[in-house]
């Protein structure tokens, strides 16, 4: 088999949450070795859940990332938020409050090549894990570190989701109903992937440069900033005009028609987006009303913004009978950018998706099959798969220790009995 | 020692609009050569979107297409003519990555798809990003970033009222994010080809993308694991943490999240810990205070009400609360802490003149992020490209301007 892109490569990963594991998760599923590094006495519990769920939890929404609603003897090993990111990935597990941990950490870093780190800044340093220490047990390692802000600049020791740097970066401000007040939009927590897939970039960018060179370095990244690039037209309207954008819904500011139409079912909807006169004559023909195409209220893009709100009218009349795909197909068939709108569920069945190996069935030792998404990229000579499912806790302690620090029995056995390394968390219960 | 990461790559870009052009930027701005290819005289499409200064449409003063294509150099050419062909062709034999976005069934037509372009050059990486990606029943269908969005799940999920129409996101995020995952995915087959010495296709499907990093968790943590489902549910929905969301300050909204005890608790001693506040009945986990979340924000909200955003935003960062004002894109432009971290930069552009636009979001410390040359104004490096790289002589440019293979 032919070796993966990242073969060879090993990932120190003190992640939390979500933009973290999602990164490394990636550089997991390209080939490299990913050492999920995790506490034994404070569960993350974001990603790992509380070690033992009360029962409102279980009835909650947060209930539904166990499987089958069902914690189990190990609730950590089957919640769904981290068996999903955690895939092709090990675990480790150690006590950083004792000298042990941080001995373990450097044994660790001395044999790898990148570090990632999605804490708010400080909070590794506390325990002596900083770029400066790793460099100089490996001094080629590339150090990546993502706090919500950056580690620079007056909010370097702020704290943040995904939700409060969207809302920071003026994302929050531009998603919503134009007829609603900004306060009434909706979190949608994409602003952690989205940081995840950049980390991705700048550390193989990275990684490039130290094969033709032999160099590492230290990338100091924002999820914050990260997030601004999205936003290009608000910002450079602000830059050149100094005017400050409104949310304006599904429309755009310089084609029309475009907008989210109701069909057949019960919340179905079908978008449609028309860029040109052309796609415009098209989408005339496609609803059966070609005399629209003549129609001097929509004759240009600049008329059919202005008459915006009928065209809405015309389609949500046409729209509303038909079934959402059913929509599509007549619409590409006359070449309109069309598209269904996707519940999830409609994912789970979209023939696109599954025509194109989307999914992957993965077995996870304590939490059973299920299909995962892959990683929307596909090569055409290094096809991925989901390497391993997502560990247990601790489940590659004793490879670890052992085989790839050279730890004797003695000293693992140690850190057994001293309760430093384990499949269970210390004082589980009461967390 | 070269001085940037990507320095020595030369890359192609036959795109238009963001998600190629974007993929083009983010390897110039670690040092990557960057030739852009446009269609003569009327440019790449995202010249005639705005933002315009002053909203006067000028192909060579879009705001939007003027931060996409930074660093780059940019040409002309017409490649459905034998002579553009023949220019394209050349340029690519010498090239280490084509990034393409051009409809479904284009390069074909042209003779350039990626089995004639690989012959030509084996060590070729293409990276093609379209919105259904290149195989499966969706791939020859048009798409928008709306139709992306709208098809990954995530809109039907999060945005918007159970009984209004699913919301898109703020501007173009099916482009971007495929923008980066393919720039992603193209270092990614290099890495591969350091590898095998050999080149391949990068196919990026802009609703897989969507569908993999935004509803990914989604998928697998609700549906696959429990069967269970859901739709947006709106400003009102049913509350999973309290306080948990936007509050009301004196000039805005800042959002919380004190999902943890401790945040709990430093919200409590930000607020100076009135005497409800610290009441046992709150000091459970957030996910229990639901029970008394109408009660909570009533109490909460005289304290928020007194202040600025700002005022609120730092007393509860110094309490370590996880929580972000509402900033309008005004906020942004001037933003202290951006500033400070140089994140800010600014554009020096031939037709504008200084313009600020987004920077760094990642600083490497070994090999910087720079803005060495502002967008491209349409063929400004023709006479560099042909003449320079390929030996056109200035009357054979001529020729090909007035032909308008150029």
């Amino acid at each position: 088999m032919a070796r993966l892109p990242l073969h060879g490569i090993r990932v120190l990963d003190f992640t939390v949450v979500w933009a973290g594991p999602w990164a490394s998760m990636l550089l997991g599923d390209l080939g490299a070795e990913v050492i999920r590094v995790e506490s034994i006495n404070r569960a993350d519990q974001v990603s790992r859940g509380a070690p033992r769920p009360s029962p409102t939890i279980l009835e909650q929404a947060r209930g539904a990332y166990y499987v089958d609603r069902t914690p189990g003897e190990r609730p950590w090993n089957r919640y769904g938020y981290f068996n999903f990111p955690g895939r092709s990935k090990c675990s480790i597990t150690l006590d950083l409050t004792r000298p042990d941990g941080l001995e373990a950490v450097l044994r660790l870093a001395a044999v790898s090549d990148v570090l990632l780190d999605n804490n708010r800044t400080s909070t590794l340093a506390r325990f002596g894990i900083t770029y400066e220490a790793m460099r100089a047990v490996r001094p080629d390692i590339v150090y990546l570190a993502m706090p919500a802000f950056g580690t620079t600049g007056p909010y370097a020791r702020y704290r943040g989701f995904g939700a409060n740097t969207e809302a920071i970066v003026g994302h929050t401000w531009l998603r919503g109903y134009p007829d609603a007040d900004p306060s009434m939009t909706y979190v949608i927590f994409h602003a952690d992937a989205a940081a995840g897939v950049s980390a991705a970039f700048a550390l193989i960018a990275a990684l490039h440069y130290r094969r033709r060179t032999g160099v590492g370095q230290f990338i100091d990244m924002s999820q914050a900033e990260n997030m601004v690039h999205h936003l290009t037209p608000a910002f450079m309207d602000y830059s050149m005009n100094r005017r400050s954008q409104e949310s304006i819904g599904n429309r755009h500011v310089s084609i029309a028609p475009q907008g989210v139409y109701r069909c057949l079912g019960e919340d179905d909807w079908v978008a449609i987006s028309v860029r040109s006169n052309a796609e415009w004559h098209s989408l005339c023909r496609a609803i059966g009303q070609p005399s629209l195409a003549s129609d001097p209220r929509f004759g240009t893009t600049s008329n059919r913004i202005r008459n915006h709100d009928e065209l809405d009218r015309i389609l949500s009349a046409w729209a509303q009978d038909k079934d959402k795909y059913a929509v599509m197909e007549t619409l590409q068939a006359a070449g309109v950018p069309s598209g269904p709108v996707i519940a999830y569920q409609d994912a789970h069945y979209d023939p696109h998706l599954h025509a194109r190996g989307f999914f992957e069935l993965v077995s996870e030792p304590e939490a059973g099959i299920h299909l995962h998404p892959g990683r929307g990229f596909r090569f055409s000579e290094t096809p991925l798969h989901v390497r391993s499912p997502a560990p247990t806790l601790g489940q590659h302690n004793d490879y670890l220790y052992r085989d790839l620090m050279g730890y004797s029995d003695g000293d693992y056995q140690r850190l057994v009995d001293e309760q430093q390394i384990g499949e269970v968390y210390v004082g589980a219960a009461a967390q | 020692m070269p001085d940037r990461a990507l320095e020595g790559l030369k890359v192609v870009e036959f795109g238009s609009f963001i998600s190629a052009p974007f993929c083009g930027k983010l390897l110039a701005d670690l040092g990557a050569e960057v030739i852009k290819i446009e269609p003569p005289k009327i440019g790449d499409e995202a010249r005639r979107f705005g933002p315009f200064p002053g909203d006067v449409p000028n192909l060579e003063k879009s705001g939007f297409f003027i931060y996409l294509n930074g660093n780059k150099y940019g040409v002309t050419l017409d490649p459905s003519t034998a002579t553009g062909f023949d220019i394209f062709t050349s340029l690519i034999a010498d090239a280490d990555v084509l990034v393409e976005n051009q409809q479904p069934g284009v390069l074909k037509g042209l003779g350039l798809d990626y089995d004639t372009l690989s012959k030509l050059n084996p060590r070729l990486v293409m990276t093609s990003v379209t919105t259904f990606g290149r195989t499966g029943p969706y791939r020859n269908y048009k798409g928008y970033d709306l139709t992306a969005w709208q098809g990954s799940g995530v809109a039907h999920r999060y945005v918007g009222e159970p009984d209004r129409e699913p919301l898109r996101g703020s501007w173009y995020h099916a482009d971007h994010w495929s923008a980066v995952s393919a720039a992603a995915a193209t270092m990614i087959a290099l890495a591969a080809r350091d590898l095998t010495g050999e080149g391949q296709l990068v196919d990026i499907s802009e609703t897989d993308i969507l569908t993999t990093h935004i509803m990914g968790y989604q998928i697998v943590t609700l549906y696959h694991l429990t069967g269970e489902h859901g739709a947006r549910t709106g400003a009102n929905a049913p509350r999973t943490g309290a306080p948990v969301g936007m509050y009301a300050c004196k000039d805005g909204y800042i959002f919380i999240m004190p999902l943890e005890l401790h945040h709990w608790h430093g919200l409590v001693r930000a607020m100076g810990s009135p005497d409800w506040a610290t009441d046992p009945i709150f000091d459970v986990p957030s996910h229990e205070r639901v029970e008394y979340a109408d009660e909570i924000d009533e109490l909460m909200a005289p304290w928020f009400a007194e202040r600025t955003k700002e005022e609120v935003f730092a007393a509860l960062q110094a309490e370590r609360v996880p929580c972000g004002p509402l900033y309008n894109a005004g906020d942004i432009v001037e933003h202290e802490h951006m500033i400070a971290r140089g994140f800010l930069a600014e554009a020096e552009h031939p037709v504008l003149g200084p313009v600020r636009v987004p920077g760094k979001p990642y600083v490497l410390s070994e090999t910087p992020w720079s803005l060495v040359r502002s967008a491209p104004t349409l063929g400004q490096h023709n006479q560099l490209i042909y003449g320079g790289r390929l030996g056109f002589s200035n009357v054979d440019l001529t020729d090909l301007r007035r032909t308008g293979i150029i």
